[in-house]
């Protein structure tokens, strides 16, 4: 239905004659909820950042993020044998670098990092493993809230490359081919990061992507494709404010790219959460779709989501 | 005790021969075209009886043996008085001469007195067609649906929406019939504009309360759309020229007084007059809409007791959009088709009988495309409908009418293909649903005293979900936990549900009654929407074991009173409805996702309740006539998995809804009209807050429908200028000025719509701007409205 919706919205704004203003908008302050950004994936230390709901039509500045971000509150981590409690970091304790990257990471404002101290919970006494089950109990304002992800199996893909898209001389997309399990319900989560640097422009030098990061549509389920082996491609996922996502290389890998794939498989909760949140994005608003909550894997009336990933990496080399 | 009785039997049966009853029956016509005429009054001066004609122009009324003085009348017709002598069964065939052919304009002149007061129907409306055509039109395209929405306790669906909800029930609770034929989809153009040709149209019949038992299937409301049956008497053609589509009806007798043929058909052209404004350098150069509609009616009176009716409505909505440059191409048509074959038989001068074979259909198709992967999207409902329908009129006190009806229904709520290139995905292949439909009915509309008459009525409905079909049964987690098979026609699932109505008249005074009616319904086809407007994606789904038959129970009753000598007639109606069985998409459902899935495992059912008043005014004499309809009303539902369980206004809930329609015949060459509409705003849903995951923005909903948006209202204007009906010439014989009819006449409508530029509330949308990352993000709310004052003109003519 996504796709007639954006139709009807096109032809509605496109044939007739509307007219449009900003109205003022007066609804009761809701209560604050907890929300919850985790992620455990393979070999890597898992990390919780908790932050609160704002009202809807409240101002976004610096201040407002970082105050709407939780430090105080308790996080204990378990696979099924070992529970630890994660601990605390705060972005003060950060080098530059460091908070340039988990800005980039977590889209906390830049400003938010270098002027607040941003907590956030980890255990770096492990690193996440294939086939278990881990489990966060969080303890916020004297509630506990919880949530579990499993690292599932990885699936590979066959092969990976890259494609000129049309007459476009030297800008394309990346495809891969996926011989998809046939014994089990999959889920899947495609990431994409460029590892080459800029070669001009202000960002010379600089790596191009300085994380994976995930393109629009960004997990599919093999409902339609269960067994089969077959191809699909991706566009470049954007990082709001780099040079190449507006003009025409926007969304287009470009020729002499290096590109890094993570393709993850992930359990049903991480895709109704992901499905949910990026059906919202693009609906909010629409007249033609019905407002709907994001899927949430927290218990307890918690918003967010506890992820667990699982991913198969593969490195193009985009050759035209 | 027993001897008591005999001679109790006996005066009875010397009574009854005494009396020596005759039948006096016909049918009604107009003197002009040989049309039959429908709801048209008989009415016998002497005994204070009458009747109305069927929907067949047929009347059949038993009385005394006497002399009498019998009235004909009817709306835009002249009365016609006939002094008569019955002393055996006679046929009385009459032809009613229009008014406006002696005056060039509507009037609602000779109609069936005191009716509104007299009969037992009660929230029940009769819309002449002639009358609307000299209201405002939107962009000069004269809407039946539309008008209907200037009724009381009939709300609009939105700006500019021809979707409308009846005292609460939702859009899928109302029976839309053209011609007996069931229309799924009455709606062009995302329901700017209805699929009823307004030339075509002979009658409209709007019972939105007391349903009577005749008429089942929908829980809300019954609008009987009759078309018309075409010229009997000569060749005429009719047509307009408008801003945005034309339409031309031709009709005519085939053999004259025996048979006739009347085509109809509209077209717009928006799309091609706005092609060559649109830049070829334009992101959707290449992308159009457009509509069209045809409609066609033969009929032939084999004798006097059997006449035959085929007809049939074609109607398409197409539309194209092109994105150049990533060479993505989408077409979407969709419409639908009915066709009817009627039979009218007369067995005896009393007893009428209509049978009707029906097919109706609704289709929706979505076909995209880029460079070599192609994505398509169908569905549809399909019915085959028999029917036999009697009236039996044995005498004045009584009419009797029973019937059986059943149809065949094929449901396709999802077909999905893919293909790229030489591969096509596996997405299921269609789903289909078959099911029986069936109901068996009787009703007496009976004079129990001078004062207090009453509409019994008995209907029995059946429901029958049959195979082939899948089932799969899923758990919590949305896996299947287990697959059914069903093979062959086998019933699967079997509904029977008995529907008691009742609806009385009390007579108070010579100008007063009151009224009353308690009706239970039930529904057994559902109709469930994406979004919160009616769509042409909207999906009907039949019963099932999982989806239970809709009920409604409405109490209603009113008191309704003439003033002066019938110029003004008015009524204040209250009524409560229950509504069980309701269903709605559960959150997050993807209807277009039908693999290993039944449609049914994706909705969610609760309840719901309305109750409200309503006030008419209606002035139907003079120059100026028009009416004033006001509605208070509260509407509520309640699902357990929506809205956490809690209750939640409907979105249409309206606390006050009030129309003003007026027309105003200054003179032969000009009538004004004007129309005037206040709403309460629609309840939407808002975003309460907001948080964010991985740098998005997401919001958390308040609650359903806890948004009120600003207040609707609108003001039209009209003026429609006849052209000279006459032509004057000199007698050379006698030297006198005469006046003879022009062949060719002509008008022009000048519509102003939202005169006063009113910005009504279409939508609300959020915009972001600003950046997260920065600290500048910034939500603002932004209103959409759609129609600024809208000018438009057209040109109708007729020879």
């Amino acid at each position: 239905m996504k796709v007639t919706h954006y139709i009807l919205m096109v032809f509605i704004s496109s044939l007739l004659f509307s007219c449009e203003k900003e109205i003022d908008v007066d609804l009761p302050r809701p209560e604050e909820k907890l929300v919850v950004e985790g992620v455990v994936e393979t070999g890597a230390f898992p990390y919780v950042v908790l932050s609160k709901t704002s009202p809807y039509f409240d101002p976004t500045d610096v201040e407002a993020v970082a105050n709407s971000y939780v430090s105080e509150a308790t996080i204990t981590l378990s696979d099924g044998v070992t529970t630890t409690q994660m601990t605390r970091l705060c972005s003060g304790t950060l080098t530059e670098p460091q908070k340039d990257q988990l800005s980039i990471a977590l889209g906390i404002p830049r400003q938010v990092l270098g002027a607040y101290n941003i907590c956030g919970f980890t255990d770096l006494t492990r690193v996440g493993e294939v086939g278990k089950t881990y489990t966060i109990a969080i303890t916020w304002k004297g509630e506990v809230y919880e949530s579990s992800t499993t690292i599932l199996n990885p699936v590979p893909l066959d092969s990976t490359w890259f494609e000129v898209y049309g007459n476009r001389d030297s800008l394309g997309f990346i495809y891969a081919n996926l011989t998809e399990p046939a014994d089990e319900i999959n889920y899947y989560r495609w990431f994409a990061r460029r590892i080459n640097t800029y070669k001009s422009g202000p960002l010379k030098g600089q790596v191009k992507d300085n994380s994976f990061l995930p393109p629009t549509n960004s997990v599919f389920d093999d409902e339609f494709v269960n067994g089969t082996t077959f191809e699909f491609g991706y566009n470049r996922p954007s990082t709001n404010g780099n040079p190449d996502d507006s003009g025409p290389e926007r969304s287009l890998y470009k020729d002499g790219d290096t590109v890094v794939v993570k393709f993850c498989n992930i359990d049903k909760s991480v895709y109704d959460f992901i499905d949910g949140a990026e059906e919202q994005i693009i609906s909010t608003g629409s007249p033609f779709a019905t407002p709907t909550n994001v899927f949430s894997n927290i218990s307890n009336g918690g918003l967010g989501l506890w992820a667990g990933y699982s991913p198969y990496n593969d490195t193009i080399f985009c050759n035209k | 005790m027993l001897k008591l009785k005999l001679t109790f039997f006996f005066v009875l049966i010397s009574f009854v021969s005494f009396l020596q009853n005759s039948t006096l029956s016909g049918s009604i016509k107009d003197s002009e075209t040989g049309e039959l005429l429908i709801g048209a009054s008989v009415f016998v001066e002497e005994l204070k009886q009458g009747i109305s004609s069927n929907l067949y122009g047929f009347y059949s009324l038993t009385i005394p043996n006497g002399n009498y003085t019998v009235k004909v009348s009817f709306v835009g017709y002249r009365e016609v008085v006939k002094k008569i002598e019955i002393n055996e069964s006679q046929k009385l065939n009459i032809e009613l001469v229009p008014t406006d052919v002696f005056i060039p304009i509507v009037t609602i002149e000779g109609e069936n007195e005191d009716g509104n007061t007299r009969d037992t129907d009660m929230s029940k409306v009769e819309l002449d067609v002639e009358q609307l055509k000299t209201l405002p039109a939107f962009m000069g395209e004269v809407d039946i649906l539309k008008s209907i929405q200037l009724l009381p306790g009939v709300q609009s669906s939105g700006e500019g929406n021809t979707g409308f909800y009846v005292r609460g029930g939702g859009p899928d609770q109302n029976l839309i019939m053209l011609d007996e034929a069931v229309v799924y989809n009455a709606a062009h153009l995302f329901g700017f504009f209805s699929v009823f040709n307004a030339d075509a149209i002979k009658n409209v019949n709007l019972v939105k309360g007391g349903m009577p038992a005749n008429y089942g299937g929908r829980l809300s409301s019954v609008l009987d759309i009759s078309m018309k049956d075409g010229n009997a008497k000569k060749f005429q053609a009719d047509g307009g020229i408008g801003v945005i589509a034309s339409r031309l009806t031709l009709q005519g007798p085939i053999q004259k007084n025996k048979s006739s043929f009347i085509v109809s058909g509209r077209r717009t052209y928006i799309s091609e007059l706005a092609q060559p404004f649109i830049k070829d350098d334009s992101p959707v150069k290449g992308s159009g809409y457009y509509f069209y509609d045809f409609n066609a009616k033969l009929n032939y009176e084999i004798s006097d007791k059997d006449r035959l009716y085929l007809s049939g409505y074609f109607g398409k909505d197409v539309f194209t959009y092109v994105q150049a440059e990533s060479g993505f191409t989408v077409n979407i048509p969709w419409g639908n088709a009915t066709a009817a074959l009627r039979w009218n038989h007369l067995f005896s001068d009393k007893l009428f009988l209509n049978t009707t074979a029906i097919y109706s259909s609704y289709d929706f198709q979505f076909e995209g495309r880029q460079e070599d992967f192609s994505f398509g999207l169908y569905s549809g409902i399909r019915d085959w409908n028999l029917k036999a329908d009697f009236s039996y009129y044995p005498n004045p006190k009584h009419t009797i009418k029973f019937g059986a009806n059943y149809t065949y229904h094929t449901f396709i709520p999802n077909n999905v293909t893919a293909t790229q290139g030489d591969t096509e995905f596996d997405l299921g292949g269609a789903v289909r649903l078959n099911a029986n439909e069936g109901a068996l009915y009787f009703l007496d509309d009976v004079e129990l005293t001078s004062l207090l008459k009453m509409n019994i009525g008995f209907r029995l409905s059946s429901f029958q979900h049959i195979g082939p079909f899948t089932r799969y049964i899923k758990d919590n987690n949305d896996n299947i936990i287990e697959t059914i098979e069903y093979t062959g026609k086998k019933a699967l699932k079997t509904y029977v549900r008995p529907e008691p109505r009742v609806t009385g008249r009390l007579i108070l005074d010579e100008n007063s009654s009151f009224k009353f009616g308690s009706t239970l319904n039930y529904q057994y086809m559902h109709l469930v929407s994406v979004g919160g407007n009616s769509l042409p994606t909207d999906l009907w789904i039949p019963s099932t074991d999982v989806i239970k038959p809709q009920q409604a129970i409405q109490f209603n009753m009113g008191y309704f009173r003439n003033f002066k000598n019938n110029m003004f007639e008015t009524s204040v109606e209250v009524y409560y409805k229950d509504l069980q069985n309701l269903i709605e998409f559960k959150d997050g459902a993807d209807p277009s996702d039908g693999v290993n899935d039944n449609i049914d495992n994706q909705v969610t059912f609760g309840d719901g309740y309305s109750y409200g008043a309503e006030l008419f005014i209606k002035k139907n004499k003079g120059k100026l006539t028009g009416w004033i309809g006001y509605t208070w009303s509260k509407t509520f539902r309640q699902f357990d998995e929506l809205n956490n369980g809690n209750k939640y206004p409907a979105k249409f809930d309206r606390r006050h809804d009030l129309s003003i329609t007026g027309a105003y015949r200054l003179n032969e060459r000009w009538v004004f009209g004007a129309v005037f509409v206040y709403a309460t705003g629609n309840s939407i849903t808002l975003p309460a807050s907001k948080y964010f995951v991985e740098g998005e923005l997401l919001v958390e909903y308040a609650d359903r429908n806890s948004y009120r948006m600003a207040p609707y209202h609108r003001a039209d204007i009209s003026a429609t200028w006849y052209g000279k009906k006459y032509k004057e010439f000199k007698n050379i014989e006698t030297g006198e000025m005469e006046q003879v009819p022009k062949k060719f006449t002509s008008n022009w409508n000048f519509s102003v719509f939202n005169l006063y530029n009113r910005k009504n509330p279409y939508f609300i949308y959020f915009d972001n701007t600003g950046n997260l990352t920065q600290g500048t993000l910034d939500v603002a709310a932004i209103q959409v409205s759609l129609f600024p004052v809208l000018p438009s003109v057209t040109w109708n003519f007729s020879f």
